[in-house]
């Protein structure tokens, strides 16, 4: 049996925070998500990460490490067509950021309140 | 007030000063050594005040040149006002010599150099005030009481309003000289104010941005625990975490806080 790609990728370095999401999505909207804690797991899984319909990425993902930019710019390149979502603490003000806003990229800011992230996935994902 | 125009309380670096001092006394030295030699094609002018003057600013350049590692602003000071009172006294004592011996002199040439190296050199803006006035206002009494009204007559027709004007041009130009050291180090004090912010700016955005993932994550987990009637260890634990590394920055930002500086004046 193969299990349906997940319907929302998270990409971020706290595990924490990655469970959590998981678990926030899975018992409000039901949908599966997938979560990576790099973008070299996230590439390891591309075949999942680029059917997804929404992916949610962290900016700062660890000292020397590449970023949710780059993670941004990596779809972009692997024509992903979900939607991209930065979900970051400061990151507005980055030039590189505001670039991928410009191509589509939405911007949500840490720290949300739960519910604002259900109803902003669930029109991404009707949307999408 | 202005503060482009409390240029006299600048306080040049030590080095500065030192260096100022060392060319003040290079000036003494090298200058009474053309003098001597310029006594050999006069006679009746003595060269002993010019000798002793030299010899002076000779010790007083070995001195800085030996301390030239530990300077001070407070020395460079004292120092060059051994120097200047060395050069005008060796002045004032061999131009009533020349005027009455050297048909061709040109009154008081080495007092009006004096006023502009003194503008130019001088470590402190009141230690370059009372040095010109020194060299100006010792030409101007030798010129008033001492030379002889036919020496004036016929050899310094022109004075006291050359030597006067010299004057003038050197404290004017210690004047632009310090009001532009003063707003050199306006713009350094301001840059490095610039940098300081900027660096803070830095921090607190690296700051924000590790505070915001523990925040969410203790915003999740209160939402799980409030939508569950059983208390999840796991969850708890992860809220002590981010607890913790929240604590950490709260060190953090302790550090920084140290970098702030409190402008109350």
């Amino acid at each position: 049996m193969t299990q349906a790609p997940a319907r929302i990728v998270f990409l971020d370095d706290s595990e924490d925070l990655r469970q959590l999401m998981q678990i926030l999505l899975k018992s409000t909207l039901g949908v599966e998500c997938s979560c990576f804690g790099s973008l070299r797991e996230f590439e390891r899984h591309s075949d999942e990460v680029l059917h997804a319909r929404v992916a949610i990425l962290d900016i700062n993902l660890g000292p020397e490490a590449p970023d949710g930019v780059d993670a941004f710019n990596w779809l972009m390149d692997h024509g992903f067509s979900g939607k991209i979502v930065f979900f970051t603490g400061h990151a507005r003000s980055n030039p590189q950021v505001v670039r991928a806003q410009g191509k589509g990229a939405e911007i949500l800011e840490k720290p949300l309140r739960p519910d604002k992230l259900i109803s902003t996935v669930t029109r991404y994902l009707e949307a999408a | 007030m202005n503060p482009a125009l409390h240029f006299y309380n600048v306080r040049l670096s030590e080095r500065e000063a030192w260096l100022g001092t060392m060319i003040a006394a290079s000036f003494n030295a090298l200058g009474m050594l053309l003098e001597v030699a310029l006594l050999q094609k006069i006679p009746g002018v003595s060269a002993r005040p010019a000798v002793l003057s030299g010899l002076v600013g000779l010790m007083l350049l070995m001195v800085l040149f030996s301390r030239r590692n530990t300077p001070s602003v407070e020395w460079a000071s004292v120092l060059y006002m051994v120097n200047t009172g060395s050069v005008v006294t060796a002045l004032l004592l061999t131009n009533l010599q020349f005027a009455a011996s050297d048909l061709n002199w040109e009154p008081f040439q080495a007092s009006k150099l004096g006023c502009l190296i003194a503008a130019m050199v001088a470590p402190g803006f009141w230690v370059g005030l009372l040095s010109i006035l020194a060299h100006c206002l010792g030409a101007l009494v030798q010129f008033e009481f001492f030379l002889a009204a036919e020496m004036k007559t016929n050899i310094a027709a022109a004075e006291p309003w050359p030597i006067i004007a010299f004057g003038l041009a050197g404290i004017l130009a210690l004047v632009y000289r310090f009001r532009r050291v003063l707003l050199e180090q306006e713009v350094a004090r301001i840059q490095a104010q610039n940098f300081a912010i900027k660096r803070l700016a830095n921090a607190f955005l690296n700051i924000r941005d590790l505070m915001n993932t523990p925040l969410q994550v203790i915003e999740f987990a209160v939402d799980e625990l409030r939508n569950s009637n059983e208390l999840h260890k796991t969850t708890l634990d992860r809220i002590e975490r981010s607890v913790q590394i929240l604590t950490e920055i709260n060190s953090l930002l302790v550090q920084h806080e140290k970098e702030i500086e409190w402008q109350s004046k």
